[in-house]
């Protein structure tokens, strides 16, 4: 996907913004909570362990959050024509929202346990891949007083989700193996290449005022906002909506239940375009709270909005919404209708097709209609229990609870396809029995090994070692974490936001946000950055290409190899092998390719290649041969017949 | 034993066991909604048999036109049952007791399994055999168990996937088929079924892949249409822009059955069988 919006405002700007870097997710957490979940994974292991079976499973997560508002004033008049065909001479605010996020995460697990007969291994792998990218330029039309009479978006993005997950149990007990394979995965997409709004309002809103004069009783009827209404939203749309679907299964015994096939596979793609226009009724929420605060932050706080000075401005404290209203509005709008027309026909095959399979997984339930009108539920006829007051459920038995056999013998109805033959000539049973008998057998195998003591074993140690884990007391105390904005009265526009946590005092320190004069920032460290500034521009500007889902999270810092360690070749099966600088590390996980102690992805130049040692050969002088090479020239060499021959 | 007849054996070792690991039978088939469903929809299915299990795999790209049309189209095809109430033969799902229809309980291609493993490795047996002790007979002999091979992996193991499926029997499964119905009964004619003016055109050829069908229809289901609307169509094909149009359905199809890649694998021992057979008369003096 190409944005055809971004772009970068001018370097006056106010500029704002977010960046988080997933591949330090584990570390913050224990910065911030003081639990280590890599030594939950020990635990997990060691507990294991303990109770005499093997069990590993770890988990990574990478990629990059990142969003950015930037906003500034056009002062060149322009003039516009309003919903009624009136002309105004305005001025333009415009607002670029900017955000990407790409995140990978893979969590494996295996386990293995024995005893002297029965066994179990289950083997399991999940994946998730997830963008979301965002560019949107609003333009509003606001006068000398800060009135609003329309505005134009143009915006285009993409959402995408993708899971997989792949499961593999061996169990062997009563002399009898089940290794059923199963692998299932779904992925869904919308991408929008473009989306232009226009609107214009009937009359000039006022909504801006809501940042520029707090609200009094008098100014807005004692309340903090409000709804507008005026003009229409009118615009077009182009849209790409997709998924897929997939399950495999291998393994199943498949005799067992009669069906001819080991293994399928079974796989849904679309991919489906829309486009089209739409017209609708244009309304904005707004509002400001202006006596929100989070001690000793609140009122009017000097923060500095660019930290290559230290230079402050006085901003309003409060909670407001980060973006223009009119803005927010047509976003939603805007996307509702690109929505609603791209996933319109996926929705109604969803539905139908769930419905459908609804239906055949669990029928409306059948009900028997006895002789006296009574209704019972269908699987009660014949059941060997007179559940009918006349007994006119146990037809088949006269309704006394008996079976009569094919040779006229007569037996209890339960004992009916009870895995033993009761009738002389076997007609009791149809078989039915003997197909589930293995399982029984198998599930009471491992019902008298040692199975439940080893996980009674494990349950206590684990329990054990996750107190020992367990931190007394967080290093921050998240639960009153405090969200707090700030705004510039004199022009209604938002300079950026915070967020405040206590550390186990009374009061905030700012977990996340700017300087703000004489109050404490937070000292852990933490991967999350606020941006503003200059900075944060620099930042916008680096980030304004990635679109790709491995632009923000690139596989070479995505550090999988101890999952590859668990996991094995079925992890990644097709894996390349190749070590290029024969460090011990194939490529693929190799996060130092020349060896110059820097990562890939701080590296100006990642593939410099080490020097090589005097009289060492560099390379591959003799290409691998594939078999059917190797076949045809050994059977070539000795099929010619040799001339002593 | 010399060294070519030890590279002989090597090389009838390794085209075997590769024969033995690939695909023994495949049916690949791909089919395309040309007209009525947007954007093509497309179903492309694979049944494999190999050494060790039958798979079946199928993918549907742009899907979602073609669920809908399956969930949306109404079956109007008339019950079966009315002819079966006249008929002297026995309802589909009354065992016949004998199980003269199914005479490996459904197991016959375990046994075409083995029949192929045995051919295998009996081929390979008398190829040793020959190389040891040659004569006139153990290379008839050659030549005999890998006709009777080539003759196994053509048909015994197509057969028995069949008779497993229960095709034999010439019961028809009921089941809808990919096409939407277009292998039902219908006539080209103008008739009251699923679809009015029914076409289709079938050809069948052969290729290294093995056997190759192509087919084309196309026709107005009537289980699009509301049931007041499908007497119109049926007494007169409506044409483009005409109501009912919208029930044009067009689908082509190719498929194409064959053995898999133990045929090839099988077939490279050939040289090594004329080898074998053509071998100079010395070797056999020299024993």
């Amino acid at each position: 996907m190409a944005p055809t919006v971004a772009a970068m405002g001018p370097s006056d700007s106010v500029i704002w913004g977010i960046s988080y870097d997933w591949g330090n997710y584990e570390n913050d957490i224990e910065e911030l909570t003081g639990i280590d979940t890599n030594a939950a994974n020990e635990d997990l292991e060691e507990a294991a362990d303990y109770a005499g079976f093997i069990l590993e499973s770890d988990q990574v997560v990478s990629g990059m959050t990142q969003f950015f508002i930037e906003s500034w004033d056009d002062d060149d008049a322009v003039e516009i024509t309003d919903a009624n065909g009136d002309t105004h001479e305005v001025t333009k605010r415009v607002t670029e929202l900017t955000i990407r996020h790409g995140n990978l995460g893979d969590s494996g697990f295996t386990t293995a346990w024995t005893d002297e007969n029965e066994s179990i291994d289950i083997w399991m792998s999940a994946s998730v891949e997830q963008l979301f990218v965002i560019d949107a330029v609003y333009t509003e039309y606001v006068d000398d007083e800060m009135m609003v009479y329309g505005g134009d978006l143009d915006m285009s993005g993409e959402f995408s989700l993708e899971s997989n997950m792949e499961f593999n149990l061996q169990v062997i007990a009563a002399d009898e193996v089940l290794a059923p394979e199963l692998g299932m995965g779904f992925s869904v997409s919308f991408e929008i290449p473009s989306i232009t709004s226009e609107w214009r309002a009937d009359e000039p809103l006022d909504y801006l005022h809501h940042l520029s004069e707090e609200p009094t009783e008098e100014s807005n009827n004692g309340s903090e906002g409000g709804e507008y209404q005026s003009g229409l939203v009118e615009g077009d749309f182009s849209t790409i909506t997709g998924y897929s679907m997939m399950l495999s299964i291998e393994g199943i015994p498949a005799e067992d239940f009669d069906i001819n096939l080991d293994a399928f596979n079974v796989q849904l793609s679309d991919s489906i375009p829309g486009q089209g226009t739409f017209s609708e009724d244009m309304t904005v929420f707004s509002g400001a709270m202006w006596d929100w605060d989070c001690p000793p932050v609140g009122g009017v706080e000097n923060v500095n909005t660019d930290p290559s000075s230290n230079e402050t401005v006085s901003a309003q404290c409060g909670l407001a919404p980060p973006i223009s209203m009119g803005m927010a509005s047509m976003m939603g709008i805007s996307m509702m209708m690109a929505f609603d027309s791209g996933v319109q026909e996926l929705f109604s095959a969803i539905e139908e097709q769930v419905g459908a399979w609804l239906e055949e997984i669990a029928p409306e339930e059948d009900t028997f209609v006895c002789d006296n009108g009574e209704e019972i539920p269908a699987e009660w006829e014949n059941d060997g229990e007179i559940d009918c007051d006349d007994g006119s459920d146990e037809n088949e038995s006269g309704g006394d609870g008996t079976y009569t056999c094919d040779n006229g013998q007569v037996i209890p109805a339960s004992w009916v396809n009870d895995g033993e033959e009761d009738c002389e000539d076997g007609s009791d049973e149809d078989g039915s029995e003997d197909v589930f008998q293995k399982y029984i057998d198998m599930f009471e195998a491992l019902n008298n090994s040692n199975l439940q003591k080893t996980m009674e074993a494990f349950g206590e140690k684990l329990e054990e070692l996750v107190e020992d884990n367990d931190p007394s007391e967080p290093l921050a105390n998240l639960d009153d974490m405090c969200p707090i904005m700030f705004w510039d009265t004199s022009n209604s526009r938002v300079l950026g936001m915070a967020l405040m946590a206590t550390d186990g005092g009374e009061d905030y320190e700012v977990l996340l946000g700017p300087e703000i004069l004489g109050v404490k920032q937070h000292s852990y460290e933490l991967s999350v950055q606020y941006l503003t500034g200059q900075d944060a521009r620099d930042a916008k500007l680096d980030t304004l290409g990635l679109i790709e889902l491995r632009d923000l999270a690139p596989d070479s810092k995505h550090d999988v190899e101890e999952l590859y360690d668990i996991l094995g070749e079925d992890f990644l099966p097709d894996l390349d092998q190749t070590d290029t600088d024969q460090d011990g590390v194939i490529d693929y996980f190799d996060q130092d390719d020349d060896g110059d102690g820097m990562f890939d992805w701080e590296d100006p130049d990642p593939l410099s290649p080490p020097e090589p040692v005097e009289g060492e050969s560099t390379g591959n002088s003799v290409p691998g041969l594939g078999i059917i090479a190797t076949i045809s020239l050994l059977g070539a060499a000795m099929l010619v017949p040799r001339r002593e021959e | 034993m010399r060294k070519s007849e030890f590279a002989t054996l090597l090389l009838a070792a390794t085209f075997l066991l590769m024969a033995w690991a690939g695909s023994w039978f495949e049916i690949v088939a791909e089919g395309t909604y040309t007209e009525g469903l947007d954007r093509e929809p497309t179903i492309h299915t694979q049944y494999l048999i190999d050494s060790s299990q039958e798979s079946f795999e199928m993918s549907i790209e742009n899907s979602t036109p073609l669920l809908l049309y399956w969930l949306e189209r109404e079956d109007v095809s008339p019950e079966p049952t009315n002819q079966n109430e006249n008929s002297s033969e026995p309802p589909a799902d009354v065992p016949s007791g004998d199980g003269g229809s199914d005479p490996c309980s459904g197991s016959c291609l375990d046994r075409a399994r083995s029949w192929v493993g045995l051919t295998m490795f009996t081929l390979f047996a008398t190829l040793y055999l020959s190389s040891a002790r040659p004569s006139t007979l153990t290379r008839a002999t050659v030549a005999l168990v890998w006709l009777l091979g080539t003759v196994v992996i053509l048909t015994a193991v197509p057969l028995a996937a069949a008779a497993d499926f229960g095709i034999s029997g010439g019961e028809d499964s009921g089941g809808e088929s990919s096409t939407g119905g277009f292998d039902t009964n219908t006539q080209e004619t103008v008739e009251v079924d699923q679809f009015a003016h029914f076409e289709q055109d079938e050809d069948m050829g052969l290729s290294f892949d093995g056997i190759s069908f192509t087919y084309d229809s196309v026709g107005f289901d009537l289980g699009l249409l509301a049931e007041g609307d499908r007497q119109a169509v049926i007494d007169s094909a409506p044409v483009e822009g005409e109501p009912g149009y919208e029930s044009l359905i067009g689908f082509h199809g190719e498929m194409t059955v064959g053995p898999g890649s133990i045929l090839t694998w099988w077939l490279l021992t050939t040289p090594l069988i004329i080898v074998n057979l053509w071998s100079p008369r010395d070797s056999l003096e020299e024993e």
